[in-house]
């Protein structure tokens, strides 16, 4: 796939807190970069592409999505238990997805690769 | 799909027939090969006939088997106001006059996700169904959010780049190449609005209040690489078939949510395992 977008993504962790830190990922083609931090944080998280925007385009604002859900779900999620698109199910998943319905769509497949 | 992607036993393929007919007043496509018992296949959300044609081929010569595309989808002409149906119901009884249409009777049938979920809901509405084989089938899928069916035709919103992880992500590591590569094209091909209706109609699906209604045999197979149609789904509809003339579970390792193209052979003979139950 070319995708090809730059993409500031802010993402509140809710709970699981001492799960993120430390947490620096390597992801496919597309994701340069994950950092997630503690709670409180909130400008700590970003998910960068490149290198050319395509959401900011229809969101012209500051595109962002939240990800929140108890420890449980965090919990399998960075261990790899259950893969992203799985946390996020409405039937088999902890995580609550909201924010820019649009980043959203378009962030679901990197957040996908980062959470194999 | 090309030669060098294909277990050897999955070419080359025969001849298969493709043919219009009218199913409430839709033009609907399918395609149809083989003599002996008629067996109905179902193929999943949002795509269409072709899953079936590596296990069309392998059974030709004992069964007379039919795939169909559901309306607005693959070949099938949409419907008039809304394009595809977006209920599982609405779903079969469509399946069951495009039976009529062919002249099928009595039949078996096949199905796979919603096709598998529709699998147990046509013996469940009829008797015309004499044995039923369910592929990552369950009587509640409530598996979709609202919002995410939304997204599926928002103007801003490529389906088949958002979609495409989702659906990978639900292959098992025994498909065969070619299996992949045309799961991946069909998530390429995607029609929104197919897709949309379908998985509008699997998220609303709840049909276990039907399931005692359904008295020809089953067999339940269930790829156990499926997050989605988790194995703890298929076993809860299991005990719901509680006047199934025979029940048989079948665990398909290493096999995910489309084991019909994942796994052709085995499928294969599920479907002759079903035929040999139902004599």
């Amino acid at each position: 796939m070319d995708f090809r977008s730059e993409i500031l993504a802010r993402i509140s962790v809710m709970e699981g807190d001492s799960i993120l830190p430390g947490l620096v990922s390597r992801v496919g083609d597309h994701v340069i970069q994950l950092d997630c931090k503690e709670r409180g944080s909130a400008e700590a998280v970003l998910l960068r592409f490149s290198p050319e925007g395509v959401t900011e385009a229809a969101d012209a604002g500051e595109p962002s999505l939240r990800v929140s859900g108890p420890a449980w779900a965090w919990s399998a999620l960075l261990a790899r238990q259950m893969p992203y698109i799985a946390a996020i199910n409405g039937y088999h998943g902890g995580l609550t997805v909201s924010g820019n319905a649009v980043v959203g769509a378009w962030l679901t497949p990197a957040l996908s690769r980062v959470f194999a | 799909m090309s030669r060098e992607e294909l277990p050897a036993a999955l070419w080359p393929l025969g001849d298969i027939a493709g043919n219009y007919v009218e199913v409430a007043g839709v033009r609907s496509y399918f395609e149809s090969c083989g003599s002996g018992p008629a067996v109905l296949l179902l193929h999943t959300a949002g795509r269409d006939n072709r899953q079936w044609q590596w296990v069309m081929d392998l059974l030709r010569d004992e069964f007379t088997l039919y795939a169909p595309d559901l309306p607005g989808h693959g070949k099938s002409w949409p419907r008039h106001g809304e394009p595809c149906l977006n209920d599982v119901s609405e779903m079969a009884d469509w399946l069951l006059e495009f039976m009529s249409a062919v002249g099928q009777e009595t039949f078996l049938v096949a199905g796979t996700s919603l096709g598998g979920n529709l699998a147990l809901l046509l013996p469940a509405s009829s008797a015309r169904v004499r044995g039923t084989l369910a592929l990552q089938g369950a009587d509640l899928t409530p598996t979709i959010s609202e919002t995410a069916l939304d997204l599926m035709s928002h103007p801003q919103v490529s389906l088949p780049h958002s979609n495409m992880d989702f659906s990978l992500s639900l292959v098992g590591e025994r498909a065969h190449h070619g299996a992949r590569s045309f799961i991946e094209w069909g998530v390429s091909s995607l029609s929104p609005l197919a897709q949309q209706s379908d998985l509008r109609a699997y998220t609303r699906c709840d049909i276990r209040e039907l399931m005692r209604n359904v008295t020809c045999p089953v067999i339940m197979a269930h790829g156990d690489r499926d997050w989605l149609v988790s194995r703890r789904m298929v076993d809860d509809t299991a005990t719901r078939l509680i006047n199934a003339r025979s029940l048989e579970m079948v665990s398909l390792r290493g096999i995910g949510h489309f084991p019909h193209v994942e796994s052709p052979l085995e499928v294969a003979a599920l479907v002759r395992k079903l035929g040999t139950s139902v004599e």
